[in-house]
């Protein structure tokens, strides 16, 4: 760092806590990250093969047709200027208009990007407490009950892709064997999806399998360091309590690492979603993804791998941020 | 042990407990919530249940609706556009329960008797949604209309010549076409021909179909309710139709067996067997259609310029296997030529079966002695497009066709490099044997990946569609089609079956066997039946 930054450093430091300077830093890095994430995508799906053009028109379109759509759509104009018009209508949170349905982007994803963070979110509350709990039973009782199973799922649900799961879950719980849940998501749109719960049980279901053996075992790895760490081993020889060691002194310095697993696995969960919605006919965004694709529906496309990026950014930020605020020796670190 | 903070510990630990607790009753509630109303959100079940027998609501699950889907139906081109376009319009003729062309919209079609250069319609006493009556003058307009410039091709009308359009009386419509031709009426059967009004307008679409346009959500549901004046008396039965989107037909299949639809529509061979496992609630309804994945080879380049080439890779595939094999006995063996609902279809060609030495002997003759690498490029149109594709792979191999199989997505087949693959899989079918050829044999066909052309053939084509004769003309279908099986550029190997699977609740299912979709999309005469 030159001396120049040091002292507009100390400048902002007049008025900024460190915490609120690095949340600052962090948030000018995310906006820096999303350009360049809005070149890669931009010209990422210029390249894929195919025109929407045809795909609207069907495969009985003449040349004329598709070039006349295609100016009707601007797609005839140069690639930097198509860049450019879309970036600044990003800015003004403009999305652009869908290229098959003529609809703006917002109006056509709006609905599934609901639907998806409703069944992020149910998952996450539901996997978080589990995962936590599971992870810091098997954490304290090495070698027992609770540690043997954590272990033995792991590499078995890491095995199963997350469709087999999610047809497993049907094949058990909705059609052949009992009948107890919906087998398909087909929310009826013009209900919110939190309001059809019945429909979200299964989806949530083996979102929560899938992903909670890796994040118990992230839970419990962090928390057998802590337990196994200096500090503690210290504490048990001062004679500590183990309940006291666990609350006091292992669990906090486990919440930054668990965090972080936790944003990653949200993560996960909020892109990593179209199989499942495959499965259960989930109208979410997933699935919304895969047909524009499909479809060549470039402005959907577009909108809806920059919401997922941003996303991603702001989960990160968030975890780093509160695992510093919880993490008294990275909190300090930062002064 | 012994805490030294006995009360906080235990504060925290029942702060986890509660949290965990919480989230059991999420999944308890939501458990309960599925098993006291098992109808699904919309609860359904009163009126779809064994009382009523008319009215009620029909949930038709289909692979798939997506965001362009077109409310006006000159500009369908997908499957959920052609689906609203058979409930809220009517096209004037449509292929019929027999697979020949029936009557719809018109009461009669007739040509001049001399040479079909002329054909006069008359239109039956029917309604708008909004009551007014469908007059000559709408069907005027629509014709007009196809050949706008915004809309997508005309190219299976070239014979229509929109300023010879004529109305004659209310109800009466006169063509005087720019050539003689008996395809005047197969042409009219596409759903893309549906007549709508002359101030029609696609954001209200206004039609005279068996039901109206309720609520859309692009891609995911659209809702119609019934057209109470629709012509086709007690039709249609029930009073909401429900057309849910699927990504698959598997996922359709699970919503069936859990209630959440009646009727899936267009479901894979392969789930016959799950429907079944789901019990006695559920049924098949499935027929024979014209429609074929045909191999289409390009005669523009090697191997397949040399026409024994080509009837090395007909003999090199075995048909009953692949009817076996990709669709578990749902499909029925072709002869290499299209059309067999057509009245003019020639029967009595001799089936062609798999010769493995005949179709060596075959490529040793054209030169390939060792055998012949050829690339295949297909995309997923179909969910057994790709297992064909791979039987045939196996299949040829036994010949000499040393195949690469490349497959590719939808968008990137139909794109600009559509017509250049030396070999490829597409789908057809739901159309006349004239009509066949004119989108994918004769002349200029637009779509003739094949890009085959053979003088006799397209001279035989243009006498036969001027011949009004029955006999003479089926004569003549009959010469084009000898010359397709010897010569021809398309492996037709197997037609597929329309399956629909339904709750037995569900009655009123008919075949339409060259009408594109499962049951046509006809979904006015389905009921809910004690």
């Amino acid at each position: 760092m030159t001396t120049t930054s040091l002292r507009r450093g100390t400048a902002i430091t007049l008025a900024l806590s460190p915490v609120a300077r690095y949340v600052l830093r962090r948030l000018l890095l995310g906006v820096a990250m999303l350009f360049v994430v809005s070149v890669v995508v931009f010209f990422f799906t210029q390249a894929l093969p195919g025109d929407v053009a045809r795909q609207v028109l069907g495969q009985t379109a003449t040349d004329d047709q598709v070039a006349r759509l295609r100016e009707q759509l601007g797609l005839d104009r140069g690639v930097v200027a198509q860049y450019l018009d879309w970036i600044g209508g990003l800015v003004t949170f403009d999305l652009g208009t869908s290229l098959t349905s003529g609809t703006p982007v917002a109006d056509l994803v709006g609905t599934r990007v609901a639907n998806s963070a409703t069944i992020v979110v149910l998952t996450a509350v539901i996997l978080i407490p589990l995962a936590v709990a599971l992870g810091v039973a098997a954490a304290r009782s090495p070698g027992g009950v609770v540690d043997g199973v954590v272990s033995g799922s792991v590499l078995l649900i890491l095995a199963l892709p997350e469709f087999i799961i999610a047809i497993l879950v049907v094949v058990l719980l909705a059609t052949n064997v009992w009948r107890l849940f919906a087998p398909t998501s087909i929310l009826d749109p013009a209900v919110p999806a939190w309001e059809q719960p019945d429909l979200l049980v299964l989806p949530v279901l083996a979102l929560v399998i899938g992903s909670l053996p890796y994040f118990t075992e992230s839970i419990r790895t962090t928390m057998t360091d802590e337990l196994t760490s200096e500090h503690v081993t210290w504490a048990r020889l001062c004679g500590v309590a183990e309940r006291r060691i666990l609350w006091r002194h292992a669990l906090p310095n486990a919440v930054g690492p668990g965090l972080q697993v936790a944003g990653t696995t949200l993560i996960y969960l909020t892109g990593g979603i179209v199989a499942v919605e495959n499965v259960f006919a989930f109208p979410g965004v997933g699935s919304a993804l895969t047909a524009a694709v499909a479809n060549r529906d470039i402005p959907v496309v577009q909108a809806i791998a920059m919401l997922l990026a941003t996303v991603a950014l702001v989960v990160y930020l968030v975890a780093d941020v509160l695992g510093i605020l919880l993490t008294p020796r990275l909190r300090t670190a930062l002064t | 042990m012994r805490a030294p903070h006995p009360r906080r510990a235990r504060r925290r630990a029942s702060a986890a407990r509660a949290a965990l607790a919480a989230a059991l009753t999420l999944v308890l509630a939501a458990a309960c919530g599925g098993g006291s109303d098992s109808t699904g959100p919309t609860g359904q079940e009163s009126s779809s249940g064994t009382a009523a027998a008319e009215g009620g609501t029909l949930r038709v699950g289909v692979p798939s609706l997506s965001t362009s889907d077109s409310l006006d139906p000159a500009a369908a081109t997908t499957t959920g556009g052609y689906v609203i376009a058979r409930q809220l319009f009517d096209t004037l003729v449509e292929y019929g329960t027999g697979g020949q062309v029936a009557m719809r919209l018109a009461e009669s079609m007739e040509p001049d008797p001399a040479d079909a250069s002329s054909w006069t319609v008359v239109l039956r006493d029917a309604v708008w949604h909004d009551g007014t009556p469908v007059t000559a003058d709408d069907v005027v307009a629509t014709v007009q209309r196809w050949f706008s410039e915004q809309l997508p091709p005309a190219s299976s009308l070239p014979f229509i010549d929109p300023a010879r359009v004529t109305v004659v009386d209310e109800k009466t419509v006169h063509f005087q076409l720019g050539y003689p031709t008996m395809t005047f009426p197969d042409a009219l059967t596409s759903p893309t021909t549906a007549i709508v009004p002359a101030s029609f307008d696609p954001a209200t679409p206004i039609g005279s179909g068996p039901f109206k346009l309720g609520a859309m959500e692009p891609g995911t549901r659209v809702t119609f309710t019934a057209n109470d004046d629709y012509f086709v008396e007690d039709e249609p039965y029930v009073d909401t139709l429900e057309v849910i989107s699927f990504p698959d037909s598997t996922s359709e299949a699970n919503a069936l067996i859990g209630g959440q639809i009646d009727v899936a529509s267009a479901i894979d061979p392969t789930l016959i067997p799950i429907v079944e496992s789901g019990g006695d609630g559920f049924d098949v309804f499935e027929y024979a259609t014209t429609g074929t994945l045909t191999w289409q080879m390009n005669v523009e380049q090697e191997p397949f310029d040399d026409p024994r080439v080509r009837q090395a890779l007909r003999l090199a595939v075995d048909r009953d296997q692949i009817v076996e094999q990709v669709y578990a006995g749902h499909a029925s063996v072709g002869n290499d030529v299209f059309g067999p609902t057509d009245p003019a279809y020639d029967d009595t060609l001799a089936q062609r079966e798999q010769d493995l030495d005949k179709a060596r002997a075959l490529l040793a003759e054209a030169g390939y002695p060792d055998g012949v690498d050829v690339e295949l490029t297909a995309a997923p149109i179909q969910p057994t497009a790709t297992r064909q594709n791979e039987v045939l792979v196996q299949q040829a191999a036994e010949a000499g066709f040393r195949i690469t199989f490349n497959e590719v997505d939808s968008a990137t087949y139909y794109g600009d490099a559509y017509g250049t693959y030396p070999l490829s899989l597409s789908f057809w079918g739901f159309l006349s044997i004239f009509d066949q050829a004119a989108f994918t044999i004769v002349d200029n066909a637009p779509y003739n990946a094949t890009h085959w052309q053979d003088d006799e053939y397209n001279a035989l084509y243009q006498q036969a569609v001027r011949t009004v004769d029955d006999a003479e003309r089926t004569e003549l279908v009959h010469q084009m089609q000898a010359i397709e099986y010897d010569r021809g550029a398309y492996v037709v190997a197997v037609f597929l079956n329309s399956i629909t699977a339904h709750s037995t609740t569900v009655t009123g299912f008919e075949a339409y066997p060259n009408s594109d979709g499962p049951v046509g999309y006809n979904f006015s005469s389905l009921r809910f039946d004690g």
